[in-house]
């Protein structure tokens, strides 16, 4: 599905205000305005001074969820002691009025995360690359066609002596140690740089209110009227957004209104990436996708390294297909094992 | 999965709720799949397991938890996923120690402050150190792994 042209300068707009956002969120809900954002010191203005400055969102002062929102999902996964549960607002496609009357609890550790542009970079540089072909190529003496004749008698002549017109030294000879493509540029980074990235990824799409969680992303009906109405009502309708989905849950009227248009894609969750989030201006997450993200992005967090084949390693990872009696007997003994501990 | 268990004449047929059979080379074996229960005990786990109970912390290797409650510093620094501390010393090529500690969150400066005053007793000069606010890393000069770990423990990270 094609969308709009992807914007690099975004990425390094990021890096400045990043910080501070971060901290916004860390240190639980707080009322954000327009006023309250300070502007930048790098920031450059001609011809009127800082204080005449002002920012362009005069928008309605935006409110993160408090503590007596009502919290419809929390966090199933470990917070260390420093970090508390993000909360965001949880919107309904149902309405078309946008609706802000519950919220869910976001992990820290997924949704905010240290804002490492470099590893944000570099993921999205090898999804950007890794399919990439060299297709250079340059003849080599043997692939001219021509040279197969002594170019002069080797003595006698008082000449250098050459054996064929297509050596390397010669102008328009072979080229020696020339590209010789097709060669694959495909490479992948370690396992931990890719999962840091989604995080990062997810991280700045929370902080630059780009990331939008739903109870459902499903619509009531097949409708593009009233597709665009709930759209118009949230301020979207400028914006390409990527539809999440989870595995077993398919959006049936949302794909068949995603399917003719050109600025809305919709994936499932194993599909999440890096590219596609910077790609696209929204992100749309719904709540029954939220808890397997979690556990995914968790257990990977704290596997092991792969050691090698002769292990039943990863046998009960998240999500894995084809082991499942094997998952639930490994399950099992980990929780005997856990409870046994605690008993000692 | 199938385990491969070579028979044993003393061992009770009982347990093994399988078929003798036997092979081209002449070898019995029993097939079973109760049995592999004690093989799984000996592979790896893919999660790393948490740190069991003790009863007295720190233990003889000389590990603890970190506490429960949190710290009243401007800095957080969060253990590895092996629980351990995230202080590493390297030595470089021409032979000097370097002491890299990472996973500092917060304010990196003020954590950078309070390691120069750790560690200036065991020095005639200022430590050198080197702080990568971007990747929350800070590089002090030396071989002063212990002393750190022990700051670190004893203020409950």
């Amino acid at each position: 599905m094609a969308v709009r042209k992807m914007n690099f300068g975004k990425i390094a707009r990021i890096s400045g205000a990043l910080t501070r956002s971060l901290k916004r969120f860390q240190h639980g809900s707080e009322v954000v305005t327009a006023s309250n954002q300070s502007l930048p010191p790098n920031l450059v203005l001609y011809g009127i001074s800082k204080e005449q400055f002002e920012p362009e969102s005069q928008q309605e002062e935006v409110k993160s969820p408090g503590p007596e929102t009502p919290i419809i999902r929390k966090c199933n996964g470990e917070i260390s002691k420093n970090k508390s549960p993000i909360t965001v607002w949880v919107d309904s496609f149902k309405n078309v009025e946008q609706q802000r009357q519950v919220s869910a609890q976001l992990h820290p550790l997924i949704f905010g995360a240290h804002p490492r542009m470099d590893i944000l970079h570099e993921v999205m540089r090898w999804q950007q690359r890794y399919r990439d072909v060299n297709y250079t190529w340059s003849r080599t003496r043997a692939e001219l066609g021509r040279g197969k004749q002594k170019p002069w008698p080797q003595k006698g002549t008082g000449r250098v002596r050459q054996g064929s017109r297509a050596g390397p030294g010669w102008k328009m000879g072979g080229i020696a140690h020339g590209p010789r493509g097709p060669v694959s540029l495909y490479y992948k980074p370690a396992d931990d740089v890719i999962l840091k990235g989604l995080t990062i990824a997810l991280t700045v799409k929370l902080v630059q209110d780009d990331l939008i969680v739903v109870d459902d992303v499903e619509i009531p009906e097949a409708d593009t009227n009233f597709f665009n109405d709930v759209i118009n009502s949230r301020n979207l309708s400028e914006n390409s957004l990527l539809f999440m989905h989870a595995e077993n849950d398919f959006p049936q009227n949302l794909s068949e209104i995603v399917s003719n248009s050109r600025t809305l894609s919709l994936m499932p969750a194993s599909a999440l990436n890096v590219w596609s989030m910077l790609k696209h201006d929204k992100l749309i997450l719904p709540l029954s996708m939220l808890d397997d993200l979690e556990t995914k992005i968790l257990w990977h967090m704290n596997r092991y390294p792969w050691l090698g084949k002769p292990h039943n390693f990863y046998k009960d990872m998240p999500g894995k297909k084809g082991l499942k009696f094997e998952q639930e007997q490994y399950l099992a003994e980990q929780q005997r094992e856990s409870d046994e501990n605690v008993s000692q | 999965m199938l385990l491969l268990v070579k028979q044993h004449l003393n061992r009770s047929q009982t347990r093994l709720t399988s078929v003798l059979t036997s092979n081209n080379s002449g070898v019995a074996y029993t097939i079973s799949k109760e049995e592999f229960k004690w093989i799984r005990r000996l592979l790896p786990p893919s999660i790393i397991p948490k740190p069991p109970l003790h009863s007295n912390y720190p233990t003889p290797s000389g590990w603890s938890p970190p506490t429960e409650t949190s710290l009243d510093l401007p800095y957080f620094i969060s253990r590895t996923r092996y629980h351990e501390f995230p202080v590493y010393e390297i030595t470089k090529r021409n032979g000097q120690t370097m002491t890299h500690i990472r996973k500092i969150e917060g304010d990196i400066w003020a954590f950078e402050r309070d390691l120069i005053g750790i560690i200036h007793p065991y020095l005639d000069f200022d430590p050198a150190t080197r702080v990568h606010e971007v990747a929350g890393i800070v590089s002090v000069k030396g071989n002063f792994k212990a002393v750190i770990t022990q700051y670190l423990r004893e203020k409950g990270f």
